[in-house]
C-alpha cells in the first residue's frame, strides 16, 4: 500500500516536473523564450503558422454590420489584393481587414513604438525607448491630430471603416492562429483604435521629419568654434543641383521675417545630457529616396513616365504592402502602410506619383530656465510663464507602471531633464493644422490630372515631401510640401533658448511660397533628398541633404534625349557613384608614390580603370570605400577625438573633397596625436598603406575582398529576429541611384508610363505581401528586387480580369 | 495486442479532438483517463502512451513540414541554434509524448494505489 503511494507520489512529480519544464518561461542569455509546451505544440505553436505552399487558398466570405454592400476581393499569385468596393469606406474596412490579415504583429508593434507602448510586452528592456517616445511628446502629438482628424466627418467614418476591418480580423482569430511574434514574445493582440492610425502617419514623421543634430551642432560649435564649424557643416552648397531651379520672384518679400541678429550668443554652455540610446526599433538616419518624371518630349513613346523609389529600412515584414483598391470612383494600385486606408504611393488610370523625403530641421531643443524646483514656471521674453503637466504612464510587463510627468512649455515637451539643463523639444509633427489631412491620400488616389494632385496639397500633412506628379494629359510636376518652418536665421541648429521668443518658429511658411516646379523647360522634374532649392531662395531653411545622387540623376536626365521604361529601370538600379567619380581621382592625386610598393602601384593602375560602379563583386569598390573612410577619419581626428561618440556628426563627403581641393594646408589634415604636421599626401598614403594592411590581414589579399563583404545588405527582421531575417546580395552605394547601405535601400521601385489608353506599371517590394515567416509570400519578392527584376503592375476594372488569381474573400453587410 | 492499438488509436482521436478546441496541455487529460482504465502495467501505460502520442505528433508535424515545404520548421530551427529540423521534430514529439506518457502512467499508479486501497 506505502509502496504504490510513494510510486504514484513519483508519478505525479514526474508529471508536474514535465509540465512546469514546458510550462516556464525560459530565457537564453537574457532573451526570454516563450513556454516551450505551447510554442512546440503542433496545434497551438508556430506549426500553425506553417502555411500551405501546396494547397491552395479557400475562398472565405465575412459579414459585417457596419458595411455598406459587398466587396468583393481577389488576391494574385502575389498574394496582393484586389479590392473591389462601392465606397471608400467599404474598401477601407477591407483594407483594413486585409492588413490585420498578412500583417497583424508589424501594425501591433510598429504602433507600440509609436505610441510608447512596447514595455507593455518587452518589459523594462524596451522602457527607456518608451520613456523617450512619450516624453518627445508623439502620443501627445498623435492623440491632438486625433482630435482634430475627428472634427472631418470623411475622415472620422474612414478611419473607423478601417478599424472596423482591423477589429473584425482580430475578434475571429484564436491563439493558434496569432502571428508568430505574438507566440515568440508571448503576448496576445490588442483590439485596434483610430489613435493607432493616426499613429502611422506621426510614424512617418518621426521616421523622416525627427532629423536633427541640434545637440551634435552645439556641441561642435564648442569645440570647433564659428569658422571651423561653418567650413565643415556649410548650409550652402554651390556645387548642388537643387530640387527647383526657381525663379522665386513670386514670392511676396511681406511675408518674410529679414535675418535677425545671429543670436548664437544665447546658447552659453551646450548641455551635455546625451541623446536616448539607439532604439530598438528605430530607423537610422541615412535613407535616401529618389523620384523624377519626363514629360513626352523626353519620352520614346511620347507618353511621361514617372518613377519613384523611397528608400527606407529594409525590413521584413516589408514597411509596404501592395494593395489595388476599385471604387466606382478611382482605380488606384500601389503600396500603402499598414495600419492606415488607401493607397500612398501609387498610380490610377490618369495620373502617377511617388515621394522623397525633404529632409528639413523640423525639430528643436530648447534650454528652459526654470523659476524653481516645482518646474511650475518658466522663463520667456522676460516673463515667468505657467508651465503645464503631463502624466505619461508607461505599463511595464511584470513590474509596476512607471510614471514619466512631464512639464509642457508653449514651445511643446520638455523631452529631456538633466543636471545640466532641461530641454524642450519642439517638432512641427506635435501640429495638424487642417482636420482634412488625412483625406489627402484618398483623394490623391482619385485625381485625375497633376493640377488637381497639387490643388490637393492644401490638405497635405507635416513631413515636408518632394511629391513628383505625372499624368496622362502629358502634365509633370513636383512639389515640397509639407510643414515648413517661418525661421528667424540659422540658430535652429543648435539648442536654443527656451526664453527667446524668436528661438524657433511658430508660423508656416505659407501654402502659395511653398516650392513647385510644372512642366519645366527641361522636360523633367526630379529629386533625391538633395536641397530644395538654391541660395535665391528667399526663406531660411536648413538640413541634412543629400549631395551626390541628385547631381548624377539630372546629368543622366540631361545627358539623354528620350526614354523608355527599360532606361529607367537602368537608372534605378544604378551603381554608379558619382561620389567616387570625385573622389577617386582626388585621393590618387595625394598618393605619394615614392612610398608606394610595385605591389600598391598595381593596384592604384587598377583603381585608377574603375569604373566607379559599386558592383557587389568588386574589390574596387570595397578597397576605395575603406580606404576613403580611413582618410575622412584621419582628417577629422579633431571631432572623433574631441566628442563623445553620441555627438559625433562626419562632415560630408563634398565637404571632405572641398577641403582636399581648395587648401591642402589646412590645419585639419594635421594627425594631431603626431609631432609631424601632416598635409593631405601624409593622410591619403597612410590610409591606402593602413586599408591595404587591414583588408590583407582579412581577406588575404586585396583582390579577395569584394563589395559585398562591406555592404553586408540583409533585410532585417523588425524585432531582429535573426532567423526571420535575410542576407541579400545586391549592388549599389550610399551615393549611386540605387542607394544601398546597410540595412537600408529601395523599400519600394515603381516605373509608371502613363499612355492616353492608361498606364503601363513595374514595381517590386523587397520582402512579399505577408507578414508570416512560414508564409512563402514572406519573401517570396526579395529575389525579384535583389535581381533587379520587376513585376508587371495592372489596374483591372472587373474581379474576373485578373491575373493568376488563387482565392477570393467576399465581404458583405451582416 | 488489438486491445492495446484499440485503445491507443482512441487515445489519439480523444487527443487530436481536444487539441483543436482546447489549451496544448490537455493532451495529458486522455492520456490520464487511458492510465486509469486500461489494466496494463504502469510502466507499459507509460511507454506505450509515450510512444503513441511520439508517434502521432511527429506525424502530424512532419505532415505540416510538407505541406509547408519546410519553411518555418526551418527558421525556427535556426532560431534555436541551427539544431535541424528532424531534431526539431523529434524535440516536440519527445516533448509531446512525454507529458501524454507521464499523465498516462500516473493515472495508471494511481488506478492500482486505489485497488489496493479498496481491497
Amino acid at each position: 500500500m506505502k509502496t504504490n503511494l510513494i510510486k504514484t507520489a513519483l508519478w505525479l512529480l514526474a508529471f508536474v516536473a514535465i509540465l512546469s519544464i514546458l510550462s516556464i518561461k525560459w530565457s537564453i542569455e537574457d532573451t526570454p523564450l516563450p513556454a516551450l509546451g505551447n510554442f512546440l505544440s503542433p496545434s497551438h505553436g508556430f506549426w500553425q503558422n506553417a502555411e500551405s505552399t501546396k494547397r491552395g487558398f479557400r475562398d472565405m466570405t465575412i459579414a459585417h454590420p457596419s458595411l455598406t454592400g459587398q466587396v468583393e476581393v481577389v488576391f494574385d499569385d502575389r498574394l496582393v489584393p484586389h479590392i473591389f468596393a462601392s465606397n471608400d469606406y467599404d474598401a477601407g474596412f477591407a483594407q483594413g481587414y486585409i492588413h490585420a490579415m498578412l500583417r497583424l504583429w508589424q501594425m501591433d508593434i510598429s504602433t507600440r513604438f509609436t505610441l510608447g507602448r512596447l514595455s507593455e510586452v518587452l518589459g523594462d528592456r524596451a522602457l527607456q525607448t518608451d520613456i523617450d517616445t512619450r516624453r518627445k511628446g508623439i502620443l501627445w502629438a498623435a492623440e491632438k491630430a486625433l482630435f482634430t482628424y475627428s472634427k472631418d466627418s470623411v475622415t472620422h467614418r474612414l478611419l473607423n471603416a478601417y478599424t472596423d476591418g482591423v477589429n473584425h480580423y482580430i475578434k475571429n482569430l484564436s491563439p493558434k492562429d496569432y502571428p508568430i511574434e505574438f507566440k515568440l514574445l508571448d503576448y496576445a493582440p490588442g483590439e485596434w483604435t483610430t489613435l493607432h492610425s493616426v499613429s502611422t502617419v506621426i510614424a512617418m514623421a518621426r521616421t523622416l521629419s525627427m532629423r536633427e543634430y541640434d545637440r551634435q551642432n552645439t556641441v561642435l560649435l564648442d569645440v570647433l568654434g564659428r569658422e571651423y564649424f561653418n567650413i565643415l557643416f556649410p548650409n550652402h552648397l554651390d556645387h548642388e543641383a537643387p530640387v527647383h531651379p526657381g525663379p522665386w520672384n513670386h514670392i511676396n518679400a511681406e511675408n518674410l521675417i529679414k535675418e535677425d541678429d545671429d543670436r548664437l550668443s544665447f546658447l552659453g554652455t551646450p548641455p551635455i545630457s546625451k541623446p536616448a540610446d539607439a532604439d530598438i526599433f528605430m530607423p537610422e538616419i541615412n535613407m535616401a529616396s529618389n523620384n523624377w518624371a519626363v514629360s513626352g518630349e523626353k519620352s520614346k513613346s511620347g507618353n511621361p513616365i514617372l518613377c519613384s523609389d523611397p528608400h527606407l529600412g529594409l525590413s521584413l515584414p516589408s514597411i509596404w504592402i501592395e494593395n489595388h483598391l476599385i471604387t466606382p470612383e478611382s482605380n488606384v494600385y500601389g503600396v500603402s502602410f499598414t495600419g492606415m486606408p488607401a493607397v500612398i504611393i501609387g498610380f490610377n488610370q490618369h495620373v502617377a506619383w511617388g515621394f522623397t523625403n525633404g529632409s528639413l530641421d523640423v525639430a528643436d531643443w530648447l534650454k528652459v530656465e526654470w523659476k524653481d524646483e516645482s518646474k511650475s514656471e518658466y522663463l520667456y521674453e522676460n516673463n515667468w510663464i505657467a508651465s503645464d503637466f503631463r502624466e505619461e504612464i508607461i505599463k511595464v510587463k511584470g513590474q509596476q507602471d512607471h510614471t514619466e510627468r512631464v512639464p509642457y512649455t508653449r514651445w511643446g515637451p520638455v523631452a529631456e531633464e538633466s543636471e545640466e539643463g532641461d530641454l524642450v523639444f519642439k517638432w512641427t509633427a506635435h501640429e495638424t493644422h487642417n482636420k482634412e489631412e488625412l483625406q489627402f491620400f484618398p483623394k490623391l488616389n482619385k485625381a485625375k490630372t497633376v493640377e488637381e494632385c497639387l490643388e490637393l496639397c492644401t490638405i497635405f500633412p507635416s513631413v515636408i515631401q518632394n511629391m513628383v506628379m505625372a499624368d496622362r494629359g502629358g502634365s509633370i510636376a513636383m512639389r515640397s510640401q509639407g510643414y515648413w518652418p517661418l525661421r528667424h536665421d540659422y540658430s535652429g541648429q543648435f539648442i536654443g533658448s527656451a526664453s527667446d521668443s524668436k528661438a524657433a518658429w511658430s508660423r508656416l511658411i505659407p501654402f502659395k511660397d511653398i516650392p513647385e516646379t510644372v512642366n519645366p523647360d527641361r522636360d523633367f522634374v526630379s529629386s533625391a533628398n538633395q536641397k530644395i532649392t538654391n541660395d535665391e531662395f528667399p526663406y531660411i531653411y536648413f538640413g541634412v541633404f543629400g549631395t551626390g545622387r541628385g547631381r548624377i540623376l539630372n546629368r543622366l536626365l540631361e545627358q539623354q534625349e528620350k526614354f523608355d521604361i527599360e532606361d529607367m529601370m537602368d537608372m534605378q538600379l544604378s551603381d554608379y557613384s558619382i561620389g567616387a567619380e570625385e573622389a577617386l581621382p582626388l585621393l590618387i592625386r595625394y598618393l605619394k608614390t615614392d612610398q608606394l610598393r610595385e605591389r600598391h602601384i598595381d593596384l592604384v593602375n587598377q583603381l585608377k580603370a574603375w569604373d566607379f560602379r559599386f558592383n557587389s563583386e568588386s574589390p574596387n569598390a570595397a578597397f576605395y570605400s575603406s580606404w576613403l573612410r580611413t582618410a575622412q577619419k584621419l582628417t577629422f581626428d579633431e571631432i572623433i577625438g574631441a566628442v563623445d561618440e553620441k555627438f559625433l556628426r562626419i562632415p560630408s563627403l563634398m565637404t571632405f573633397l572641398e577641403l582636399l581641393r581648395s587648401d591642402e594646408h589646412h590645419h585639419f589634415f594635421d594627425i594631431q596625436e603626431t609631432e609631424l604636421i601632416e598635409s593631405p599626401y601624409d593622410i591619403v598614403t597612410d590610409a591606402f598603406l593602413s586599408t591595404w594592411t587591414d583588408i590583407e590581414e582579412a581577406y588575404g589579399s586585396v583582390y579577395d575582398i569584394r563589395w559585398s563583404d562591406r555592404l553586408q545588405q540583409r533585410l532585417k527582421h523588425m524585432a531582429s529576429i535573426d532567423a526571420f531575417s535575410k542576407s541579400v546580395n545586391v549592388h549599389g552605394h550610399y551615393d549611386a541611384l540605387n542607394a544601398m547601405s546597410t540595412g537600408h535601400g529601395p523599400s519600394w521601385r515603381m516605373i509608371v508610363e502613363l499612355t492616353p489608353d492608361g498606364p503601363i506599371a513595374k514595381g517590386v517590394n523587397p520582402g512579399g505581401q505577408s507578414g508570416n515567416p512560414g508564409s512563402k509570400y514572406y519573401d517570396n519578392a526579395v529575389h525579384h528586387w535583389e535581381e533587379g527584376m520587376y513585376f508587371d503592375l495592372k489596374l483591372p476594372e472587373e474581379p474576373d480580369l485578373v491575373d493568376n488569381p488563387l482565392f477570393t474573400l467576399k465581404l458583405k453587410q451582416q | 495486442m488489438k486491445d492495446k492499438l484499440f485503445s491507443l488509436l482512441i487515445l489519439i482521436v480523444l487527443i487530436h479532438i481536444s487539441q483543436l478546441y482546447l489549451s496544448w496541455w490537455t493532451i495529458a487529460v486522455p492520456a490520464l483517463i487511458l492510465g486509469l482504465i486500461v489494466v496494463w502495467p504502469v510502466w507499459q501505460t507509460f511507454a506505450l502512451t509515450l510512444l503513441a502520442v511520439a508517434i502521432y505528433t511527429a506525424i502530424y508535424t512532419i505532415w505540416i513540414n510538407h505541406i509547408n515545404d519546410g519553411i518555418i520548421a526551418g527558421r525556427i530551427s535556426s532560431l534555436f541554434n541551427e539544431i535541424g529540423t528532424g531534431t526539431l521534430i523529434i524535440i516536440t514529439a519527445l516533448a509531446m509524448g512525454l507529458l501524454a506518457g507521464t499523465a498516462a502512467g500516473l493515472g495508471a499508479s494511481l488506478k492500482q494505489t486505489i485497488k489496493q486501497n479498496s481491497l
